[in-house]
C-alpha cells in the first residue's frame, strides 16, 4: 500500500538464497533476530530485496507482519535498491551550523539526482542526511561508505567525490609494525585514528607515517592511542623524542601526510649524510609537486607546531578520560597499568553486592544519558526485584546531533566500559549484559569487539571470573537507526527484534523490561564512570561538583568555537568558563550569541545566563537540560528561529509515530517554523506553537516527545524579538534563505571567480569588470562569498520570497 | 491487593494492576478512547484517554496506566479535554475524508442523497423514497422545480457528467403513485396543530407533525396548495399534477386541510390558538402590517422569529419560511418546515426548544483527477445523462438503478458510526485548526470482496493490527515507516483480500474511523 518498490526493478539484484539460509543459521530463527537477519541482508544487497525478506519468512518465525514493521522502522534499511556507494551527509547541529544542507544540496544537484530519488542515473552515489557522523568539528563532514571528509563546501564536492573514487581502491588500512624490543626506540609517536580524527584525514598521516618510517627505518615507535579531545587540531600528532611518559614532547597540528616526511626529518634525522642529501632532494620535488596540484578536500598544508602542554586541557577533570592521549585504547596490559580492572577486582575479592551499590549510591552519580536518574537507586530498585535471570544493558544509541562523547569514549576507552559493565553485573547478580551500539559508529562497534575479545581471553570475561563463582557475558548489538531507541524501553524494545516504540511507564526496566525481567540500562558514560568511583571512593568524587550534580561531565564543544572537541569538566563549571577559557571564544570574532545545551532535547541558553554551572538542575531553569552533552556554541551570523526549525526537523523526522501529538504534532510545529523562516509566519502562528509545545510535552509518552519542544520554548523565551522580526520578514542573523539576498559590491575585482564556482549560473561577469547576481536564479549557497578573494559579496535583508517550488529554499 | 484513589472527586477502591480506564467506568464515569481495544495488548497511541493526575501533575493514559495509592485524577478538567481537542484537531489535521458526500452538504434540505443513490442502485425504491422523505417530504414537487444544487457540485462532473439525482427522485416519487407510499406514523403526543399557509414550509411542517402522530390542520387562502409555485412553473412544468399527489400523500398522513381560509381574515390567531395546542405561520412573504395586525411583534428587520427554533415571542406561535424571511429556494422553505416541526414537538413533549448540536463534517476539499479515479474504482463506468436540464425526462426503473451505479460514493462509509467524528462533534474541534497546506492523496483500496481501505482515514491506533497478529493472519496488517509517515499496509503488497481473510469483520467492526469499511455499508450493517 506505501510504494514498496517491486524487486522487478532493472537495477534489483539477484538473490541467492543460499546466502540468505545461511544468515538466518547464523542468527537463528526466533523472532528477536529480526534486526540481525536484516542487517546482515542488507550488509550483503545494500538493500532489502522481496525475495531475500520472503525466504526469511518462510524458513523462520519470523511473520511478514513483523519483517515489514521491523524494516521500515529502522532508518538503516531499505527497500529500494541503493547505487554502489552511499554519501552520508552529516546534519549534525555543528554541520548544520556550518552549511551542511547547501553541502547536501551540492551532492545531489552535482550528480544531477532528481526529485523523489536518492541515487543518481548511474546507480554508482546514493546521497542520503544521516543524524550525526560524530565529527562535530570537522563540519560540514560527508562521510562515503567507509571514508569521512570534514571541512566540505559544495565548490569542494566534484573533487571530493573523485577524490573518493581514486582512493577506493587504495583504501586498505595501513597495519602498524609489530616491534618487540621497545627499548629500540629513540621516540614514540602517539597518534589517535578515532572517528573524529579519521574524518580530519588520520588514516592517510597514519599510513605515511608507518611507509616512512618503514623505509627510513627510523628508531619510532607508532602508537595509536585514545583520542586527547582536541579536535579542532585534528589529525593531532604527539612525538616525544625520548623513551617513556617524561621525555620531550612536541605536538603537531593538522598534519597533512606531505608534512610527514619533514616531521620526521626534523625529530628523526637520518643517520647517513647522503641519505639526507637524498631526501632534501626528493621533498624539494614533491613540493613543487603539491603546488602544481588542486588542493584536495582533507589535505591541509598547514604545518602547525605547538609544544605548550596546555592546549584546552588545563582546566579539565580526567575521570572518564583518563590516560587519554598516553595509552592504546586496545592494549590491554597497558590498561591494567594504569589501574584498569583493579575496581573490579576488588569489588570480586573483597565488596558485598550491597557495599558496591552503596558506595555508587553515596557518590552520588547520575545518569550521563540525559534523564539524570540517580544511578545507584535503579541499581537499589533492579536489586530488588525477586525475578531471575536480571539484564544490564550498556546504551550507547547515542544519536543527538551535535553529541559525540559516547561514540569517542566507547572508541577510546573500550577497557573501561567494559569494567564498568562488569562491576554493574556483579553488583547486580547479571550473567548476560549488552552494549547497544548505533551502526553509525562503526569503529567503536570494531574496537568494542576486539576489547572483549582480549578480556574473555584473558579471563575478564566468561565463566568464572579470575576464580570466582561470578560470570558475565556480553554481547554488542547493533542498533539500526533510530533515534527513538536511546529511549530506554524502545531500547529494549529494538533488542527484542521489534519496531523501535517506547513504552508506558511505569512499570519501569528496571521493575520488568528485557523479556519482562528487571533490566537496567545505563549510559556508556555513566557506566565508564563506576571503576573510578569504587577506585578512590564514593568521597572523592562526591567533593566533585555542586549540591546536586557530581562527578564530571564530558561534553561534545563544537560550533562557533575556537577550540572544540571533546572535554571533561567537573560538574559546576560556569558556561563561560567552557566557552571562553576552554573553548577558547568565538571563531573568527564574531559575537557569541548562545550556546545550545541538550540537543533536540534540550534548549539556547542566551548570553545573559553564560554564568550559570554545570548542574541538572540549573540548566533546567534556564530552560535547557543536561541532556547527553552535546554542546554547540553560536554567534550572531546562526538564527534562532532556525536552530528551532532545525531542532523541531530532527525530532519530526525521528519521532516513532506511536504518540498522537508527537506524530502529527511535531509535524505541525515544523511547518509553522517553517512557515516563519520563510518570512510568512503570523504572530497566531507563534501562539500556537506555544500551545502545540504545550500538548506535546504532556500528551507523550517517552522523552523524545516530552522534550522535542524544548529547543522552540527556549528560544521562545529568549529570542523572541527573532520571531517577530520574521514574521515581519526579516532575518536579523541574516539566516534565512528566503530572508536575503546576495549581491557584489563595488570591491569586485573582476576575477570570476565567483561564477565559475556559482552552482547554478546566477552570476554574470566580465573579466575585471564588477560581476552581478541574478537574485531570481541565486540559490544563497554562499558559495561565491566564501571564494571571493576580496570579500565583495554582500548579503543583504530582503522581501519574502513567495516560494515558487523552482529552488530548495528550505531543505527537508 | 486493594488500592484506594479518587477519581473526580469519588473516592474509588480498585485491585493493584487495574487501569485507571477500568477503574473509572467501574464508577460509571466515562473516558474516550480510541486505540484501546478491550482483551488485546495496549498500544498507548492516541492519547485520547488522557487524564490528569493531579498528585504528580502528570497527563497520563487511562487505558494502560495502573491505579497507585494516592493518585487524585481528574477525568474532565478543562486542561483535560483541551489535551483532548488537540489530540482530535492533530488527528483530523491529516484526515483524508469527507463525513459528507458534497451534494449532500449542497442540498438546502440535507437530505442523504448517496444513500438513496445506494438503496435505488440495489432495487429497493422503497428504502430509497423512504431516504428522501427523511428530508424531503414533497418529492414529485421538488424533483420538478429545485435547481439542484446537489447535482452542480457531484464530484462525478469533474469526470464526466454528475448523477442524475434530480430524475432519480423524480423517479422514486412516480414510482409509488399509485400506491402512494406514506411513512409509518409514530405514536407520538397527538397534540393538535394548526399550520397557516400550504406552501412548501407549510407542508412540509405538516408533514413532520403529522409523521410523528400530532393532528395537524392546513389553513390556506388560496383554493390549491403551493399556489404560487403553481403560477409561477405551470405554463413550462405541468406541475398541478405534482401538488395534486403531494397533497393526498398529506392527507393520507391524515392531515385536514381548509382551503380559502386566511389568517387574520377568516380565522384569528387567538382563536386558533384556542382551539390548537400550537400554531405554525407559514404564509409566505408578508408585509409588517399583516404582523401588527396579528399581535406579533416584528422584532428586527427580518426576524419574526428565532432562526433555530422558529419560536416567537408568542408562546406557541412558531414562524417558518418565506414569512420569517424571504427565500428563493422552496428546498431552503421545506428544511425549515422540517425543523420547525421538530422544534413543535420538542416545545410540546418537553417545553423547550431544543438547538440540536451540528454533527461535525471533515472535508477534504478539492480533488486532483487522479483522486477521482480513485472513486471511479467501485463505481459504474456508464455515461450520464442530463437530469436538470429536462425536467420532464422520466426514467424507467432499469435506467435508474444504472444511473444510481455511477455513484462515486464520496460519503464515509462509517458516518454514523466513527468514533473521531462522534468525539469531534462533542469536543466542538476546530478541524482546519492545524490543516496543512500539503494534503497526502486520496486513496482507495479496494483488493477485497467486500471491504475497502481508506489509508487517509486511518489514525494510526493499530486495532486492526494486533487483531489480525493476535487471530494469527498469515499476512495481516501491519505498520510501514516510522514517525509522521507511518501507515498502515499489508506486507508485501499483497492485496488486502490476502491480508484480512478471516478477520476482515472484526477488523471493519473495530476500526474507530472509516478507514477500513465494509464496501457496501447499507447490506453489511
Amino acid at each position: 500500500m506505501t510504494e514498496q518498490p517491486k524487486s522487478t526493478e532493472i537495477f534489483a539484484v539477484h538473490v541467492d538464497i543460499g546466502i540468505i539460509d545461511a544468515i538466518v543459521a547464523q542468527h537463528g530463527k526466533d523472532p528477536q533476530a529480526v534486526i540481525a537477519i536484516l542487517s546482515a541482508i542488507q550488509e550483503r544487497y545494500n538493500y532489502l530485496p522481496e525475495e531475500a525478506l520472503n525466504r526469511v519468512c518462510e524458513t523462520t518465525h519470523i511473520t511478514p507482519q513483523k519483517i515489514i514493521g521491523v524494516a521500515s522502522f529502522y532508518s538503516q534499511f531499505r527497500l529500494k535498491p541503493a547505487g554502489r556507494h552511499t554519501v552520508k551527509v552529516c546534519i549534525g547541529t555543528a554541520c548544520h551550523v556550518k552549511g551542511a544542507e547547501t553541502v547536501y544540496n551540492a551532492f545531489r544537484r552535482f550528480l544531477g539526482i532528481t526529485d523523489g530519488e536518492d541515487t543518481d542515473k548511474e546507480k554508482l552515489f546514493t546521497v542520503q542526511k544521516v543524524a550525526c557522523l560524530g565529527c562535530c568539528m570537522l563540519a560540514p563532514a560527508v562521510q562515503i561508505d567507509d571514508l569521512t571528509y570534514g571541512f566540505l563546501s559544495t565548490e569542494k564536492v566534484p573533487a571530493v567525490l573523485s577524490d573518493f573514487l581514486k582512493n577506493q581502491s587504495m583504501a586498505t588500512e595501513a597495519k602498524p609494525q609489530t616491534h618487540s624490543e621497545s627499548f629500540y626506540y629513540k621516540g614514540e609517536i602517539r597518534m589517535c585514528t578515532c572517528s573524529s580524527c579519521e574524518a580530519a584525514g588520520a588514516g592517510k598521516v597514519y599510513g605515511e607515517l608507518v611507509q616512512q618510517i618503514a623505509t627510513q627505518q627510523l628508531p619510532v615507535n607508532l602508537k595509536s592511542v585514545a583520542c586527547t579531545g582536541i579536535s579542532y587540531l585534528a589529525p593531532l600528532l604527539e612525538i616525544s623524542t625520548g623513551p617513556g611518559q617524561s621525555a620531550p614532547k612536541v605536538r603537531y597540528g593538522k598534519v597533512t601526510p606531505q608534512a610527514i616526511r619533514r616531521i620526521l626529518n626534523r625529530h628523526f634525522p637520518p643517520l647517513r649524510f647522503f641519505k639526507r642529501i637524498s631526501h632534501s632532494l626528493q621533498d624539494l620535488t614533491e613540493k613543487l609537486l603539491i603546488n602544481q596540484e588542486q588542493d584536495t578536500p582533507v589535505r591541509y598544508l598547514i604545518d602547525f607546531a605547538d609544544n605548550t602542554n596546555s592546549l584546552y586541557r588545563g582546566q579539565q577533570k580526567h575521570i572518564v578520560t583518563q590516560y587519554c592521549g598516553e595509552i592504546d585504547p586496545l592494549d590491554l596490559k597497558a590498561y591494567e597499568e594504569h589501574d584498569g580492572f583493579k575496581a573490579f577486582a576488588r569489588c570480586l575479592k573483597s565488596l558485598t553486592r550491597k557495599q558496591i551499590i552503596d558506595c555508587v549510591r553515596q557518590s552520588g552519580l547520575r545518569g550521563r544519558g540525559g534523564g539524570g536518574f540517580a544511578t545507584g537507586l535503579k541499581w537499589e530498585i533492579a536489586a530488588h526485584e525477586k525475578t531471575t535471570p536480571k539484564y544490564l544493558i550498556c546504551n550507547g544509541d547515542e544519536g543527538d546531533p551535535g553529541a559525540f562523547m559516547d561514540r569517542m569514549i566507547l572508541e577510546s576507552f573500550p577497557f573501561r566500559v567494559i569494567e564498568g559493565i562488569a562491576i554493574a553485573a556483579y553488583a547486580l547478580e547479571v550473567s548476560q549484559a549488552f552494549i547497544y551500539i548505533r551502526r553509525e559508529y562503526p569503529l567503536a562497534i570494531k574496537r568494542m569487539e576486539q576489547a572483549l575479545q582480549f578480556c574473555r581471553a584473558n579471563g575478564l570475561l566468561g565463566e568464572h571470573i579470575v576464580d570466582s563463582a561470578f560470570s558475565l557475558q556480553i554481547s554488542i548489538i547493533q542498533g539500526a537507526g533510530a533515534f527513538v531507541c536511546g529511549e530506554e524501553t524502545a531500547l529494549i524494545s529494538a533488542i527484542q527484534g521489534e519496531r523501535g516504540t517506547p513504552q508506558y511507564k511505569p512499570p519501569y526496566p528496571a521493575e520488568q523490561g528485557l523479556w519482562g525481567k528487571p533490566t537496567v540500562v545505563n549510559n556508556v558514560e555513566t557506566l565508564a564512570t563506576v571503576p573510578w568511583i569504587l577506585l578512590h571512593g564514593p568521597e572523592e568524587f562526591h567533593t566533585l561538583g555542586t549540591a546536586s550534580s557530581k562527578g564530571t561531565k564530558t561534553f561534545a564543544l563544537a560550533g562557533k568555537i575556537r577550540h572544540g572537541g571533546l572535554i571533561e569538566v567537573p560538574m559546576g563549571i560556569t558556561l563561560r568558563e567552557i566557552v571562553y577559557r576552554i573553548g577558547g571564544g568565538i571563531q573568527n570574532n564574531n559575537k557569541f550569541k548562545s550556546v545550545q545545551i541538550g540537543g533536540p532535547s534540550g534548549g539556547c541558553v542566551p548570553a545573559q545566563a553564560l554564568d550559570i554551572s554545570i548542574d541538572f538542575d540549573e540548566l533546567c531553569q534556564v530552560g535547557a537540560i543536561m541532556g547527553s552533552g552535546g554542546l554547540i556554541v553560536l554567534d550572531d551570523t546562526d538564527c534562532m528561529v532556525d536552530m528551532a526549525r532545525y531542532f523541531m526537523q530532527f525530532t519530526q523526522s525521528e519521532s516513532c509515530g506511536k504518540c498522537t501529538s508527537c506524530r502529527i504534532g511535531t509535524k505541525r510545529m515544523l511547518e509553522i517554523l517553517e512557515r516563519i523562516c520563510l518570512g510568512q509566519g503570523t504572530d497566531r502562528d507563534v501562539d500556537e506553537l506555544e500551545h502545540l509545545a504545550r500538548v506535546i510535552k504532556k500528551g507523550s509518552l517517552c522523552g523524545l516527545g516530552k522534550t522535542a519542544p524544548n529547543p522552540v520554548l527556549s528560544t521562545l523565551k529568549y529570542f523572541m524579538p527573532e520571531y517577530q522580526a520574521h514574521i515581519k520578514g526579516e532575518c536579523p542573523a541574516k539566516s534565512c534563505k528566503a530572508l536575503i539576498t546576495y549581491s557584489i559590491s563595488d570591491d569586485c575585482i573582476g576575477c570570476t571567480r565567483c561564477a565559475q564556482n556559482c552552482p547554478v549560473e546566477a552570476i554574470a561577469s566580465t573579466p575585471h569588470k564588477k560581476h552581478t547576481i541574478n537574485p531570481l536564479v541565486c540559490i544563497r549557497c554562499d558559495t561565491c562569498r566564501l571564494v571571493c578573494p576580496s570579500d565583495a559579496i554582500r548579503i543583504q535583508p530582503a522581501k519574502p520570497v513567495v516560494y515558487d517550488g523552482s529552488t530548495p529554499l528550505l531543505d527537508r | 491487593m486493594m488500592i484506594s484513589l479518587i477519581i473526580d472527586g469519588k473516592k474509588i477502591k480498585a485491585a493493584s494492576g487495574t487501569t485507571i480506564l477500568k477503574a473509572a467506568s467501574k464508577a460509571d464515569i466515562h473516558i474516550p478512547t480510541l486505540c484501546f481495544l478491550k482483551d488485546y495488548p495496549h498500544h498507548t497511541s492516541c492519547m485520547m484517554c488522557v487524564v490528569k493526575d493531579k498528585s504528580t501533575d502528570r497527563l497520563i493514559p487511562a487505558c494502560t496506566a495502573a491505579v497507585e495509592p494516592g493518585m487524585d485524577i481528574e477525568t474532565d478538567s478543562q486542561e483535560v479535554l483541551d489535551a483532548r481537542r488537540t489530540t482530535l484537531e492533530l488527528l483530523l489535521s491529516e484526515h483524508i475524508g469527507d463525513c459528507e458526500a458534497p451534494c449532500r452538504r449542497a442540498c438546502p434540505t440535507h437530505m442523504d442523497i448517496p444513500k438513496m443513490l445506494r438503496h435505488t442502485s440495489g432495487n429497493d425504491f422503497e428504502q430509497a423514497l423512504n431516504t428522501v422523505l427523511e428530508h424531503i417530504p414533497l418529492p414529485a414537487l421538488l424533483s420538478k422545480i429545485c435547481p439542484a444544487p446537489c447535482e452542480k457540485i457531484c464530484r462525478r462532473k469533474d469526470y464526466d457528467q454528475p448523477v442524475a439525482i434530480q430524475a432519480l427522485i423524480r423517479m422514486l416519487a412516480r414510482q409509488n403513485k399509485e400506491k402512494l407510499f406514506v411513512p409509518p406514523r409514530t405514536s407520538g403526543s397527538r397534540k393538535k396543530i394548526a399550520v397557516c399557509g400550504a406552501g412548501p414550509a407549510g407542508l412540509s411542517a405538516a408533514f413532520y407533525l403529522a409523521s410523528s402522530g400530532n393532528s395537524v390542520s392546513i389553513f390556506e387562502k388560496n383554493t390549491r396548495a403551493c399556489h404560487t409555485i403553481c403560477r409561477e412553473f405551470e405554463t413550462t412544468l405541468h406541475i398541478t399534477q405534482a401538488v395534486e399527489q403531494e397533497t393526498a400523500r398529506l392527507q393520507a398522513l391524515g392531515v385536514n386541510f381548509h382551503f380559502t381560509t386566511e389568517l387574520g381574515k377568516d380565522i384569528t390567531l387567538k382563536r386558533l390558538l384556542k382551539d390548537f395546542n400550537a400554531v405554525i405561520i407559514a404564509t409566505g412573504t408578508q408585509d409588517p402590517k399583516f404582523w401588527k395586525n396579528l399581535r406579533l411583534e416584528y422584532p428586527d428587520k427580518d426576524a419574526a422569529a428565532d432562526h433555530h427554533t422558529y419560536e416567537t415571542g408568542e408562546k406557541k406561535v412558531f414562524v417558518c419560511g418565506s414569512a420569517l424571511h424571504p427565500l428563493k429556494l422552496a428546498a431552503n422553505a421545506v428544511k425549515q418546515g422540517r425543523e420547525c416541526a421538530l422544534s413543535v414537538d420538542d416545545c410540546l413533549g418537553t417545553g423547550e426548544a431544543r438547538l440540536k448540536p451540528r454533527q461535525f463534517d471533515s472535508h477534504i476539499g478539492r480533488l486532483q483527477p487522479e483522486e477521482i479515479k480513485e472513486y471511479l474504482k467501485s463505481a459504474s463506468m456508464l455515461a450520464g445523462i442530463a437530469s436538470v436540464q429536462n425536467k420532464n425526462l422520466i426514467l424507467t426503473p432499469a435506467q435508474s438503478i444504472k444511473q444510481a451505479e455511477r455513484c462515486l460514493h464520496c460519503d464515509c462509509r462509517e458516518a454514523s458510526s466513527c468514533a473521531l467524528r462522534t468525539y469531534s462533534t462533542q469536543y466542538q474541534v476546530r478541524a482546519s485548526r492545524y490543516k496543512s497546506p500539503e494534503r497526502k492523496p486520496v486513496r482507495i483500496i479496494n483488493s477485497h470482496p467486500f471491504v475497502v481501505y481508506e489509508p487517509g482515514k486511518c489514525i494510526k491506533c493499530g486495532r486492526c493490527v494486533r487483531i489480525t497478529a493476535a487471530k494469527r493472519e498469515s499476512l495481516g496488517l501491519t505498520f510501514i515507516g516510522r514517525g509522521f509517515d507511518i501507515e498502515v499496509g499489508v506486507p508485501f503488497n499483497q492485496a488486502l483480500s490476502k491480508a484480512l481473510t478471516h478477520t476482515a469483520k472484526e477488523c471493519v467492526r473495530f476500526c474507530p474511523t472509516g478507514a477500513l469499511a465494509f464496501l457496501s455499508q447499507e447490506e453489511e450493517l
